[in-house]
């Protein structure tokens, strides 16, 4: 049947949104699918999927303040700032009842891909915590960096927050239907990095399907002192506008152990004033090299959190 | 920003959009400022920096269009053409050939002659042909309007401006003249929205799904190792369909969204995949870059007019610098000096045989198909030694190089027959959408010539699937935009931008 050229482009107005919501819709479904839902707990999302048509979700879910990013922010007393390295060793199950029995509410911010200071900090401007005490994992954190999955959010606010937006609704009816039924066919997948919307946590353990490799914490790596000298110069105009974003009453700066090794975090600790924790713990291993195992993340944190608590206390934050 | 791009279409667009219609009723000057500014902010939001070179060179472009337009036949007058000219080429040839130039000089001589990396201002290629063929009308006298808001705008209009179709000034300008720019009206925006959401999906469906397929083959190839056949052929398949319905449907947006704001440009493809001699391909694919080449170049060289042996020369020279207009590289060279050897070969055939001997359709489409589709794997190959693994591979020929593990699966061949089935037995776009054209291309108004005017000689089919506004495609047009827009769906970049 013939139109006239107005009612075509009404027709068009209004069945370009139906198609594009349902084509879409059932696209994200379908890329959900394709990640591991098997084992996240009711309050985590997919942070990460291996699956490309999935991929990174956490950096646009920070920025555009999904997935109750700006409450946990708000809410928390103490923030933990920093990359996958601290992401491993404070997603154990330890850390959590340190936290409960002081009765403290508290949230990790690390980020995959090797996030540095900018991408944490604008999360900061646009969803502001005040922390009482603030854990920095300086590795080397004060940097100019950027990493891609946090630049697509930046370049492309309208692509940016639609892809999140979609990621954010089609994960949760695939959620409920598996932790109805697991044995689902759509709640396999490659393997997916949950993170607990209260917490901020990963769940590590999920994200390797099978046993966990063991690997020996490779030594520090030798750093060439210019090389420092020179993070050193431009950590030191980074950090004070990242400080003041943060709002935190104390600081505390920190070095998970890896092969990137303390040198660095130790100078700026000693520099700013700031209390340094790095507790050091005989026979670390790690799943990759990179990342503690479960064991050496439960044993360094535990040690780490023993070494917090007169911090913590001292602050005010317990 | 892209055309595909959520910014473009869900800000950029209807922002420039509504400024334009308020702004027209104001008068026709305030829309054309209103649309330059967007084009100008359009072209500065891949590189800032860019308008410095797009800037300046309006202005030039326009001083020298004018003098050319006041001077009197004579040799002052050639004088000003030529510098014209030559400024025009020698931006060109410095962001585009230098780095070439200084790398090959410096192979031959042993000198260090290397320039660093100088970055290729987006669409530089089209913009200087665009500029000299404005210099040349000027002086020919078919430039003579004196606005220079119109020229602006017609320099910088954004649907043309990165990627063409390359506009002469007496297509545009006349359309821009005070009482015959047409209004936006509810009809234009109904076909140039349509033709807007089918260039969408044709790029980012169709192109972008078989773009993978492409790139695993070529990839091993550039990697040095030999493609097994199927992988290939799926691979050079894959490209030539998917640089078809990239280009064209790039070409298909940049009209669509042209007549939104009143303005026609022309059409730049025609079922180029349908043609039954390469010299038929050459008038339906890119059709504005061949006219371009034909009227200031080949004819300029002396055409046809000098014999046989000068028009053989004028064709393969025309089509050799058509090639290294496409990319600072011997492979786009060699790729200009094919299908140059194609026309002379197809031009000399049809001299002698009188134009009697031909083969039967379907066997010169296909025969046209296949020398097309060898030398598209010269244009992507992203070097001599990777053509030579995928030509190789293709011919079922063993190389010493080591095997690559590609082997396309079913889904994968699934697409490109549905691909190619599209491509010969689907009408094309300026079938389907006439009005929506600039027909003053007089290759595609030939085309439609032969195909009879009513309605465009089309079969059952095409006839049914012509464009009206009717419910089935608002629905058509709807569901391309759903699917072009669908956030799943990578933005890659259009592949004649990098030209």
């Amino acid at each position: 049947m013939r139109l006239s050229a107005p009612r075509y482009l009404m027709l068009l107005a209004m069945l370009f949104p139906l198609f594009w919501l349902a084509a879409s819709a059932a696209s994200y479904f379908l890329a959900v699918t394709k990640c591991d839902g098997r084992q996240g707990a009711a309050d985590a999302y997919i942070a990460y999927c291996q699956d490309r048509a999935y991929g990174d979700f956490e950096h646009a879910a920070f920025f555009f303040g999904l997935e109750r990013v700006p409450a946990a922010l708000a809410e928390t007393k103490v923030l933990f700032l920093g990359n996958s390295k601290l992401q491993y060793a404070f997603s154990r199950d330890n850390v959590a009842p340190f936290f409960a029995e002081r009765g403290v509410p508290f949230f990790v911010m690390g980020f995959g891909h090797g996030e540095q200071s900018r991408f944490p900090q604008l999360v900061l401007e646009r969803h502001p915590a005040q922390p009482v005490l603030a854990v920095i994992n300086v590795d080397p954190f004060f940097t100019d960096g950027i990493t891609q999955p946090a630049a697509f959010p930046l370049q492309h606010p309208v692509a940016g927050r639609i892809d999140a937006t979609f990621k954010s609704l089609m994960q949760r009816p695939r959620a409920w239907l598996c932790r109805r039924d697991p044995t689902l066919g759509l709640c396999a997948g490659e393997p997916a990095l949950m993170r607990s919307r209260a917490t901020g946590q990963w769940h590590v353990s999920a994200f390797r399907q099978g046993a966990e490799p063991t690997l020996p914490l490779p030594p520090p790596a030798t750093v060439d002192d210019d090389e420092i000298d020179r993070w050193f110069t431009r950590a030191l105009e980074i950090a004070p506008a990242f400080l003041e974003t943060l709002h935190a009453r104390c600081v505390v700066l920190t070095a998970v152990p890896s092969a990137a090794g303390d040198r660095a975090a130790r100078r700026l600790a000693n520099h700013l004033g700031v209390p340094f924790i790095a507790p050091e713990i005989d026979g670390l291993a790690t799943i990759d090299g990179v990342h503690l195992d479960a064991r050496s993340g439960i044993a360094w944190s535990d040690a780490f959190l023993r070494a917090l608590d007169p911090v913590g206390r001292e602050c005010g934050a317990w | 920003m892209l055309f595909t791009a959520f910014e473009f279409v869900f800000l950029f667009l209807p922002a420039t959009f509504l400024g334009f219609m308020l702004l027209r009723r104001v008068g026709d000057i305030a829309g054309a400022l209103w649309l330059i500014a967007a084009s100008l902010f359009f072209y500065a939001f891949w590189n800032a920096a860019y308008l410095w070179l797009l800037v300046p060179s309006i202005l030039v472009n326009y001083a020298l269009g004018r003098a050319l337009a006041r001077q009197t036949a004579g040799t002052a007058k050639k004088l000003l053409l030529a510098a014209g000219v030559a400024t025009n080429l020698g931006v060109l040839a410095w962001f585009k050939y230098a780095g070439f130039l200084a790398a090959n000089l410096g192979l031959l001589t042993g000198w260090d002659l290397a320039l660093g990396t100088i970055v290729l201002p987006l669409g530089i290629s089209f913009i200087t042909f665009q500029k000299i063929a404005y210099l040349v009308d000027a002086y020919r006298g078919h430039a003579r309007d004196p606005s220079f808001v119109r020229f602006a705008l017609f320099v910088s209009f954004f649907p043309q401006l990165v990627a063409g179709p390359i506009v002469h000034h007496a297509e545009i300008m006349p359309q821009l003249q005070p009482g015959r720019w047409k209004r936006a009206t509810a009809t234009a925006a109904a076909t140039g929205l349509s033709l807007f959401a089918i260039g969408m999906f044709k790029k980012v469906v169709l192109a972008d799904g078989v773009a993978p397929i492409a790139n695993l083959a070529f990839g091993e190839a550039a990697q040095g190792l030999a493609p097994a056949p199927a992988a290939a052929w799926a691979g050079a398949l894959a490209y030539t369909l998917q640089l078809y319905f990239d280009f064209s449907g790039y070409s298909d947006m940049a009209c669509g969204l042209a007549l939104l704001f009143g303005i026609r440009l022309p059409g730049n493809f025609y079922s180029p995949y349908k043609a039954a001699s390469i010299i038929d391909f050459w008038r339906r694919w890119h059709i504005t870059l061949s006219r371009f080449l034909r009227d200031y170049l080949y004819i300029p060289l002396g055409g046809n007019r000098r014999g046989a042996a000068r028009r053989y020369a004028n064709l393969l020279i025309t089509m050799t610098l058509g090639g290294l207009w496409h990319g600072a590289g011997w492979t786009f060279v060699l790729w200009g000096v094919f299908h140059g050897s194609l026309l002379l070969l197809n031009h000399a055939w049809r001299g002698w045989t009188g134009g009697r001997w031909r083969l039967p359709a379907p066997l010169s489409i296909a025969l046209t198909f296949l020398v097309v589709l060898f030398g598209w794997v010269l244009f992507r190959a992203e070097s001599f030694a990777a053509a030579l693994l995928m030509i190789e591979a293709l011919l079922g020929l063993d190389g010493s190089a080591a095997g690559g593990t590609y082997a396309p699966a079913a889904p994968e061949w699934l697409r490109i027959a549905t691909l190619l089935a599209a491509v010969w037995a689907l009408p094309n776009t300026v079938q389907l959408m006439r009005r929506a054209f600039l027909l003053s291309n007089d290759t595609i108004r030939r085309h439609l010539a032969e195909e009879g005017v009513r309605p465009s000689g089309l079969d059952r089919i095409g006839r049914r699937l012509t464009w009206r506004p009717t419910i089935a495609w608002a629905a058509l047009a709807a569901l391309c935009f759903g699917l072009g827009l669908m956030p799943t769906r990578p933005r890659i970049e259009f592949l004649y931008f990098q030209f």
